[in-house]
C-alpha cells in the first residue's frame, strides 16, 4: 500500500461502519465475557471473604455457612462457564468475519463495487483484515484489560482458603475461580484471545483462496484438523506410540505449535479440560504454553502474508467458485488423502480394527468432494488416479518412517558419556516444580538413562508429564517427554525411580533452594496414624529431616513403612513432592510422631476453630477394588485412633503395602485425596476384605459407626 | 484516450476476448454492441480494473488501469447487476460514492434527485429494477468521474425513465466532458445516444466506428433486374459487399455494404429497372453484421 493510497483510511472506516452490527455484537459479547465476569466473580470472592472474616463460630463449619460459600462459588464458577460460552461465540465471529468483510470474494455483485473502487489490491486487503480484527479481535484485548480492573479485587484474597474449599465438596473448578480468580481470568483470557486470533486469522487464509462463503468457513474448520490429524500420524509413527492425541515436545511439539492449524481444537480442549478434570487442576490447564503462543503469531502472520499472496493472485471471476486459487484446493484434497493413510498405517500397525471403514470413509469423503468441487462426472477417472497415486506415495511414506521409527529418533537415547546434564521435569512421580530436577553426577544421569529406556522399551505413551532433557558435552540438547512415567517408576520400584527421587542430589534441589511457605501435607505411619497440618516449626523440623535422611541414603533403605505428600509454595511456584519413608527414616519418623509440630489452620477442612492443637487422630481411607469398574463397591472406611488398639485393623494395616505412588492394586487406599496410597496386593486382597467386613460388623454390632466428623481427614 | 491492445480474456478455456483491441476517444458516447456472451461486460470490467487480462494491454492516457488507483478515480462502473446496493438506501448509496469519488458533486446530485424523484430513506431492495438502475446511475452521473462506464444501463428502464437518463448522459457529455462507454442491447438507445459504436462478437472487435459511418456504408436497396441475379454476380464489382439478396417476384431487396454512389453504379451496370436506397437502422446493421460474422439466424 503507498502511503499516498488516499481512500485507505476512507475504506477502513467505511468497512467499520457498514459492518456496525458485527462490531456492536462483538463488543456486546466481549463485555460479558471478560468484565461481567470478572465483576461477578470479584463479587462473590468480596462476599465469601466477607463471610470467612465474620465467622464467629467453633467447630465444624454450619450447614447455613457451607451452604453461603459454595453458593458463592458457584456463582464464581457459573461466570467462567458463561466467559467460555461467550468465548464459543467470539471464535463464531472471528471465523464469519473475514468472510463477512471480504464479501466480494465471495459475491459476485460485490466484486464489481469494491474492486472498481480507487485503491490498491493491497491497500483493500490491508483496510479488510485490520477492519475483520477490529471487529473479531481487537474487543476482546480492550475488555481483557478491563476486566483485568475488576478482577483485581479478587487476585489473591482467598488463595490462603484453598484447602477450605477443597473440603467443601466443589469441583476443582469451582475451588480454583474463586481461590485463584486471577489467574483463572488471565489464562482463560489468553487463550482465548489466542484461539479467537487463530480463527480468525485461518478464516482470513480461506476467504481469500475461496470463491464461496460456505467453502471458506467449512475449509477453514476441516483442514486444520486433517492437517493435525495427518502430523499426528506421522509424529505417532515416529514415536512408536500406541495412543494418544495431545501435544508432544521437540518433534512432539510440532502439532502443539501449529495453533492455527489447531488451536480452535487445542482451545476447546483446554476448556473442556476445565471443566471436567477433578483433581490436581491448576489454573495452568487453561493456558497455552508461551512457545505455543509465540508459534501462534507467527503462524498468524504467515498465514495473512499467505492471504495477501492469495489475494493478489486471486482473479476477480473466480468469485462465487468453490477456490479462487486451484492449488490450495488441490493441496487440501492431497492432504485429506494422507491423512487418511496415516491413520490407515497406524491403525494397521496397532491391529485395530476398522481398516475397511477408513478406506470406505476416505474414498466417500475424497470422492464426495471432488464431485461437489467439479460438479462434473467427466473427471472421475483422473480423481481415482490422483487418489491411488497419493494413497500409494503416503503409504509408502509412512510405512517407511513408521518401520524406522523416524530415521530412529523416537527412540533414540543418548550415550550417557556424551551427557553434561540431565533435567528431570514437570510433574516427576508426584514433585511438581517447572525447573526440573538436574542431575549431573554419572550416576543420577545413568538412572534417568535407565527410566528412559524403560519408557522407549515399554512403549509409553509420549506426552507431558513426564521429560527427560539431555543436555549434551557437544551443546546440543535432546528431549522426550512420556505421560505413563509413573508407571514406569512403579515398574522399576526402588530400583531406579525411587532411588534416584531420594536422592541427595534430589533432596537438595526440592527442599535446598529458596523460603518455603504454606506446607500442606498428608503423611501416614503404618505404626501411628499421622495428619496433616504441620506448625511452622515443624515444617521446618520435617524438611531438615527430610534432608538429613536423604543424605544419609534413610529413604532408599530398609522396609517402607509410611508415605509422605508434601504441597508447598517457595518465591514463585507451587510445589507438590511424595516420598516414601522407610523403617530408617528416623529424623523423619520422629517430627511425624512428635504431636507438638502439628495444629490446623483456622479454615482447615471443615474446621472453623481457631488455634485448635492438632491430634491427629483419625482417618477416612477411600476403598476401591481396582480389579473391576464397579465404583458402587467403593467406599470410605474411617479408622480413628482408638481403633489402633484393635487386633483386625492392626491385622488390616500389616497387610497394607505402603507408597507414595499409584499402584495397580486390587485394593487402593487413598488418603486424604491425595496419592498417598496404601495397597493390598492381590494374595493378600481378600483377607483384606474379610477384615474390613469383620471390622464393619464389629463396629454395627456395637453401635460404633464413624463418620467424618470423627476424623480430621477426610478423604 | 482508452487504448485496449490485443487483449485476451479467458475464462477457463474459453476466451471471453481474443486479442481484441480497440481505441475510444475521450469525451464520446461509446456503444458496445455484441451478442449475448460477445464480452461486453467483461470488456467494461477490464476497463474498470476489475479483471486483469490474460495478456495485452488496456490504459487510458497510457497509463494502465489494472491495480491503479489514481485512475480508478476517473471511472465509474455500473454494473448490469445492481444487487451490492439492495441493502443500502439512496443516501447511504450517495455517501459510498462520496467517500471514494474525491470527485462528487453533490450540486449534480441533488440536480438529477430532483428530476427522478426516488425516496432517499428507502433501501434499494424495496425498489423496482427500473429504479436501482435509476439511482446507481444518479450515483454514478454524481461521481463526476471523466470515465463512465455503464452495462446495461437502460435495462428495466421505462420510456419516459429512458429518455431522462439518456438526457442526464447527455447533460453530462456536453457539459463535463465525459466519455460514456454503454453496453446495450436496445441497439434503438444506442443509436439515439451514441456517437461512436463498437461491435463484439467472440471476443473479437467487429467494427469501431462513429454512427454516421457505420450507418452511410450500409444500406438497403430494393431494385428490379431484368433477369434474376444471385449474390455471385456481385462477386467482381469493387466497393461493394452484398450481405443480403432476397427476390419476391420481381423486386428485388438487397442489403449492401459501400457508399450511395458505389451502389448506384453497380445497379446500374446490372441494367436495374429502378434503384430505392434507403438508411439502415442500427438494429439492421447489427444483424447484418452479426450474420457476417457468422452469428446463425435468418431476417426477412
Amino acid at each position: 500500500m503507498k502511503l499516498t493510497d488516499r481512500y485507505f483510511s476512507r475504506y477502513f472506516f467505511y468497512k467499520l461502519a457498514k459492518h456496525k452490527v458485527l462490531l456492536i455484537v462483538s463488543l456486546v459479547a466481549n463485555i460479558l465475557a471478560l468484565p461481567l465476569m470478572a465483576i461477578i466473580t470479584s463479587s462473590s470472592v468480596e462476599g465469601i471473604y466477607n463471610i470467612l472474616a465474620n465467622l464467629t463460630e467453633e467447630g465444624p463449619l454450619s450447614f447455613e455457612t457451607r451452604t453461603a460459600l459454595k453458593n458463592l462459588a458457584g456463582s464464581a464458577e457459573n461466570a467462567f462457564v458463561i466467559c467460555i460460552f461467550v468465548f464459543a461465540a467470539l471464535t463464531i465471529i472471528s471465523l464469519a468475519a473475514p468472510t463477512v468483510i471480504m464479501s466480494y470474494n465471495s459475491k459476485r455483485s460485490d466484486s464489481d463495487m469494491y474492486l472498481s473502487l480507487p485503491i490498491s489490491t493491497k491497500g483493500r486487503f490491508l483496510a479488510d483484515s485490520l477492519a475483520g480484527f477490529v471487529i473479531a479481535v481487537l474487543p476482546l484485548a480492550i475488555n481483557f484489560l478491563g476486566g483485568f480492573i475488576f478482577i483485581q479485587k479478587a487476585a489473591g484474597v482467598l488463595s490462603e482458603h484453598f484447602e477450605l474449599f477443597n473440603s467443601l465438596s466443589v469441583t476443582d473448578l469451582t475451588r480454583l475461580c474463586v481461590c485463584n480468580a486471577y489467574d483463572m481470568f488471565f489464562f482463560a483470557a489468553t487463550t482465548g484471545i489466542i484461539t479467537v486470533t487463530a480463527v480468525y486469522f485461518t478464516s482470513l487464509f480461506f476467504t481469500c483462496c475461496t470463491g464461496r462463503r460456505a467453502e471458506g468457513i467449512i475449509y477453514s474448520l476441516a483442514t486444520p484438523l486433517v492437517a493435525l490429524l495427518t502430523i499426528n500420524n506421522l509424529v505417532t509413527l515416529i514415536l512408536n506410540t500406541t495412543r494418544g492425541i495431545t501435544s508432544w515436545p521437540e518433534l512432539e511439539n510440532i502439532p502443539a505449535h501449529m495453533p492455527v492449524f489447531g488451536t480452535l481444537f487445542a482451545g476447546m480442549g483446554r476448556f473442556t479440560k476445565a471443566r471436567t478434570v477433578t483433581s490436581e487442576m491448576v489454573p495452568e490447564v487453561l493456558a497455552f504454553p508461551v512457545s505455543v503462543i509465540i508459534s501462534a503469531i507467527i503462524i498468524c502472520l504467515l498465514l495473512l502474508f499467505a492471504a495477501y499472496i492469495c489475494t493478489k493472485k486471486r482473479k476477480a471471476e473466480n468469485t462465487g467458485k468453490p477456490f479462487a486459487i486451484e492449488l490450495i484446493y488441490k493441496v487440501i484434497m492431497t492432504l485429506l488423502v494422507v491423512c487418511f493413510v496415516g491413520l490407515l498405517v497406524v491403525s494397521f500397525r496397532n491391529n485395530q480394527s476398522g481398516l475397511a471403514v477408513t478406506i470406505l470413509i476416505l474414498f466417500a469423503i475424497y470422492m464426495t468432494l471432488q464431485l461437489f468441487h467439479y460438479k462434473s462426472i467427466k473427471k472421475i477417472p483422473m480423481h481415482l488416479l490422483h487418489l491411488v497415486l497419493t494413497s500409494a506415495i503416503a503409504f509408502g511414506g509412512f510405512t517407511l518412517i513408521g518401520l524406522s521409527e523416524g530415521f530412529g529418533y523416537g527412540k533414540y537415547i543418548p550415550n550417557i558419556d556424551a551427557v553434561q546434564s540431565v533435567t528431570v521435569g514437570e510433574s516427576y512421580t508426584g514433585f511438581i516444580n517447572r525447573d526440573g530436577l538436574i542431575y549431573t553426577d554419572k550416576e543420577n544421569i545413568e538412572m534417568v538413562s535407565q527410566l528412559h529406556k524403560k519408557c522407549v522399551a515399554d512403549n509409553i505413551e509420549t506426552g507431558h508429564q513426564f521429560r527427560i532433557t539431555y543436555k549434551l558435552k557437544n551443546g546440543t540438547v535432546v528431549s522426550r517427554s512420556y505421560i505413563d512415567a509413573i508407571n514406569v517408576h512403579v515398574d522399576l520400584g526402588k530400583e531406579i525411580g525411587n532411588t534416584l527421587l531420594s536422592s541427595p542430589a534430589t533432596i537438595d534441589q526440592v527442599f535446598g533452594g529458596g523460603e518455603i511457605s504454606n506446607v500442606e501435607g498428608n503423611f501416614i505411619l503404618k505404626e501411628g496414624l499421622t495428619a496433616s497440618g504441620l506448625s511452622e516449626e515443624g515444617t521446618k523440623e520435617l524438611m531438615e529431616a527430610i534432608k538429613l535422611d536423604g543424605n544419609a541414603k534413610n529413604l532408599t533403605s530398609g522396609k517402607v513403612i509410611g508415605a509422605a505428600e508434601l504441597f508447598w509454595s517457595d518465591k514463585d511456584s507451587y510445589n507438590n513432592f511424595s516420598l516414601d519413608i522407610t523403617e530408617n527414616c528416623e529424623n523423619i519418623i520422629s517430627v511425624l510422631n512428635n504431636k507438638e509440630n502439628y495444629v490446623y489452620s483456622r479454615f482447615n477442612h471443615f474446621y472453623a476453630s481457631s488455634e485448635k492443637a492438632a491430634e491427629p487422630d483419625s482417618i477416612c481411607m477411600f476403598i476401591e477394588n481396582l480389579t473391576d469398574d464397579d465404583f458402587s463397591t467403593d467406599k470410605n472406611f474411617y479408622i480413628r485412633n482408638k481403633d489402633k488398639e484393635n487386633d483386625k485393623v492392626k491385622a488390616l494395616f500389616e497387610l497394607m503395602e505402603f507408597s507414595s505412588y499409584m499402584i495397580t492394586q486390587p485394593y487402593h487406599v487413598a488418603v486424604n485425596a491425595s496419592t498417598i496410597s496404601m495397597c493390598v496386593s492381590e494374595e493378600n486382597a481378600d483377607e483384606a476384605e474379610r477384615l474390613i467386613k469383620e471390622i464393619e460388623a464389629e463396629r454395627e454390632k456395637n453401635g460404633d459407626k464413624p463418620d467424618f466428623t470423627d476424623c480430621l481427614l477426610f478423604g | 484516450m482508452i487504448k485496449i491492445q490485443n487483449v485476451t480474456k479467458k475464462f477457463g478455456a474459453q476466451n471471453a476476448l481474443d486479442n481484441l483491441t480497440l481505441e475510444i476517444e475521450k469525451g464520446c458516447a461509446y456503444g458496445l454492441l455484441g451478442s449475448n456472451g460477445a464480452g461486453k461486460s467483461t470488456l467494461l470490467r477490464l476497463l474498470s480494473g476489475i479483471y486483469i487480462q490474460d495478456s495485452g494491454s488496456i490504459t487510458i492516457d497510457d497509463i494502465p488501469v489494472y491495480d491503479n488507483p489514481a485512475l480508478k478515480e476517473k471511472i465509474f462502473f455500473v454494473s448490469d447487476d445492481t444487487a451490492q446496493f439492495t441493502g443500502m438506501t439512496l443516501l447511504q448509496m450517495k455517501d459510498f460514492v462520496k467517500t471514494f469519488y474525491k470527485t462528487y458533486n453533490e450540486e449534480v446530485f441533488n440536480s438529477l434527485w430532483e428530476i427522478l424523484k426516488l425516496p432517499l430513506d428507502k433501501k434499494l431492495s424495496d425498489f423496482s429494477k427500473g429504479m436501482r438502475r435509476q439511482a446507481v446511475v444518479i450515483c454514478g452521473l454524481s461521481a463526476c468521474t471523466e470515465y463512465l462506464l455503464l452495462d446495461e444501463a437502460f435495462d428495466g428502464l421505462d420510456p419516459a425513465m429512458r429518455y431522462a437518463v439518456k438526457q442526464m448522459l447527455v447533460d453530462a457529455i456536453i457539459d463535463r466532458g465525459v466519455t460514456v462507454i454503454i453496453s446495450s442491447h436496445n441497439l434503438k438507445e444506442i443509436e439515439e445516444f451514441c456517437d461512436t459504436v463498437g461491435l463484439i462478437h467472440e471476443g473479437k472487435v467487429i467494427f469501431s466506428r462513429e454512427l454516421d459511418s457505420v450507418k452511410g456504408n450500409i444500406h438497403k436497396v430494393q431494385t428490379s433486374f431484368p433477369e434474376e441475379v444471385s449474390k455471385e454476380d456481385f462477386a467482381d464489382i469493387d466497393n461493394i459487399e452484398i450481405l443480403s439478396l432476397k427476390s419476391s417476384g420481381s423486386v428485388t431487396a438487397l442489403v449492401i455494404k459501400g457508399s450511395t454512389e458505389d451502389i448506384e453504379k453497380a445497379m446500374e451496370g446490372k441494367n436495374a429497372r429502378f434503384c430505392d436506397i434507403i438508411p439502415l437502422s442500427l438494429e439492421e446493421i447489427f444483424i447484418y453484421e452479426m450474420k457476417g460474422a457468422g452469428y446463425n439466424y435468418e431476417i426477412d
